[in-house]
């Protein structure tokens, strides 16, 4: 499977924010759920026009073929601007519909994406516009190259679960002043980066896979560093590499008044013996 | 230089949670700060894009930097998006913005007149060159019988045969010719060229219904039975391909200048003011042709409807062509 698309804004701020594309399969999907709440309230309509009935029946049909019409043709178009962006099925799984500047869509983009729907059917399921999406590099359909709009997969990220280090109270490494120097000295800011991602991502690893790149870290490690024997005896090599990041990162856990004022801690590797 | 994620994340999350609980008021709807509320979400949001600034590099930072990505996008949406809607006003927008929007483009009108022109010139001169042609040019079975035949079966009809089927007759014609419209709109994306093509077919027919019935001699039942439904119908169809036009030429690429994005949102709200304008003119040209223009001699006659939708032209005429004041003048 290929890896999702991406679409980057720069703000004028210097930011620069990046999203996920949402794919033409997710959409797809989307497009399902909403028509299938459309049908539903198209369903509700018939018994909302059965009133309309005194006035004759020609007269109730009437107003079911208006009310179809109205809320076909406009449901996308005010979902997206009430909701910013978003229908049903998009909330379902998670799309927005941005403007190319990373801002909501507008009232008018709103309308012409969804009016041009109409193209992008052609001649049949979306013909027309899937196959503009696929040549084109942001998966737009002709709605959204017309308007300026791009489908973006919403995240909702949590922060990262520091529990995954280890318990500082069974650290074997902790107190040793001369190698914690060592440690600091000879690391460099990519292994312990390195080190810190692959403890906070054990858990998504397929077992061999997880032995292997903690074997290959933990071996590059001790190369570094003479360790006493009795501090490194028995423990595996993932423990090992837990052992050292937690070592590598704790001086700020140690001072945070320092670590508060004035702001990042002097990195591993960079001399602070 | 490595920055310790864990010490990092402890000070500033709170500034991120207070952000955040900011983005989710404004993304309510119709969400509002006050001006300090609005202050302290400028100060935040600066803050938490510096703090992305200093995560750039570092790795271990992923999850955090994927989270303050997320929230900033968010944060950056709902501050563009947070200046006040314009009030929902759907009979000043058909009133006052529509005649506007409709000069400032009216250049796209009269190539929309144009193509139809041609068409009703084609339509007229090939059933007059070859009358076999008529099943071809005119595609609705009701209009393929001979114009006499037709009159004499809609004149003989009694008076309220179908009052009751009006109304439904009215919506079908409503939804249909909206939904041909906003297809001449829509095809506006081939840079106009599916708009223009659009109304010339519809001329061609044009061209071969008149025809058809002034060398029948029907040419009164013919202005009593078009002009007061499409007085208003064919320049509410014209008004489509016009903004299908506009988008067109929005379209077009250029060497310089701003993107087509931005050409397009610059036309935008045009193009709605002309499809909101054409709406409610078709709105109003179906309850015309299901309510009146199926009325024919004796029960009314041909020179009153004539009379009827020579005036409603000239009144419409009137209302997209008379110079307006300028905004706020």
């Amino acid at each position: 499977m290929s890896a999702p698309r991406r679409f980057t804004v720069r703000l004028a701020e210097g930011l620069r924010l990046d999203y996920e594309l949402a794919s033409p399969i997710a959409r797809g999907a989307a497009v399902i759920v909403a028509g299938a709440a459309l049908a539903l309230g198209l369903a509700l309509l018939r018994p909302l026009a059965g009133p309309f009935g005194v006035l004759g029946a020609g007269f109730s049909l009437g107003v079911l073929i208006a009310a179809y019409f109205a809320l076909s043709t406009c449901y996308g178009f005010l979902s997206e601007w009430l909701w910013r962006g978003q229908t049903l099925g998009k909330r379902v799984f998670g799309l927005r519909v941005l403007d190319t500047a990373g801002r909501p869509l507008n009232a008018y983009q709103a309308v012409l994406r969804n009016l041009l729907r109409m193209v992008d059917r052609l001649p049949l399921f979306y013909g027309l516009g899937g196959g503009a999406a696929f040549l084109n590099g942001r998966w737009q359909r002709l709605g959204d190259l017309a308007a300026g709009t791009v489908v973006v997969r919403e995240r909702r990220s949590p922060l990262p679960d520091w529990s995954a280090l280890a318990s500082q109270d069974l650290n074997s490494l902790r107190g040793q002043r001369r190698l914690t120097a060592q440690l600091r000295q000879a690391c460099s800011p990519a292994e312990a980066e390195l080190g810190l991602e692959m403890l906070l991502r054990r858990n998504q690893l397929e077992d061999g896979a997880r032995l292997r790149l903690f074997a290959g870290l933990a071996a590059r490690l001790k190369a570094k560093v003479s360790a006493p024997p009795e501090l490194v005896e028995g423990l595996s090599d993932e423990q090992w590499v837990r052992a050292v990041v937690d070592v590598l990162y704790q001086a700020a856990q140690e001072e945070p008044g320092r670590a508060a004022k004035s702001g990042p801690k002097q990195a591993p590797g960079q001399g602070q013996a | 230089m490595i920055l310790d994620p864990r010490q990092f994340i402890a000070v500033e999350s709170p500034s991120w949670d207070a952000l955040e609980a900011l983005v989710r008021r404004l993304e309510k709807l119709g969400g509002r700060l006050s001006l300090d509320e609005a202050e302290r979400f400028h100060r935040l949001y600066l803050r938490a894009g510096s703090a992305l600034d200093r995560l750039g590099g570092l790795s271990a930072g992923a999850a955090t930097r994927q989270r303050l990505e997320s929230l900033l996008a968010r944060a950056h949406a709902v501050s563009s998006s947070a200046v006040r809607r314009p009030p929902f006003d759907p009979l000043g927008w058909a009133l006052r913005e529509f005649p506007r929007a409709f000069q400032r483009h009216v250049a796209a009108f009269w190539l929309a007149v144009a193509a139809t022109g041609l068409g009703v010139f084609l339509g007229a001169g090939l059933l007059v060159e070859d009358p076999r042609t008529k099943p071809w040019l005119l595609p609705y079975e009701h209009l393929r019988v001979e114009p006499h035949v037709r009159v004499a079966r809609e004149e003989s009809r009694p008076a309220a045969s179908d009052a009751d089927q009006e109304a439904t007759f009215a919506a079908f014609l409503m939804t249909h010719n909206i939904q041909v419209s906003l297809m001449a709109f829509c095809l506006g994306l081939t840079l106009g060229v599916g708009s223009l093509i659009l109304m010339f077919l519809n001329g061609v027919m044009l061209g071969a219904i008149c025809l058809d019935y002034l060398v029948d001699g029907q040419g009164p039942f013919l202005a009593g039975w078009l002009l007061p439904h499409g007085s208003v119908e064919i320049p509410a169809m014209l008004i489509a391909a016009q903004a299908g036009l506009v988008l067109g030429a929005a379209m077009v690429r250029r060497e310089s200048g701003p993107s087509m994005a931005a050409r397009v949102r610059a036309v935008g709200r045009d193009l709605l003011l002309l499809l909101w304008g054409m709406t409610v003119l078709l709105v109003w040209a179906g309850i015309i042709e299901s309510y009146f223009s199926q009325i024919h001699e004796p029960r009314l006659p041909y020179a009153a409807k004539a009379a009827y939708g020579a005036v409603q032209l000239c009144l419409l005429a009137a209302f997209l062509f008379l110079p307006r004041k300028r905004e706020g003048t």
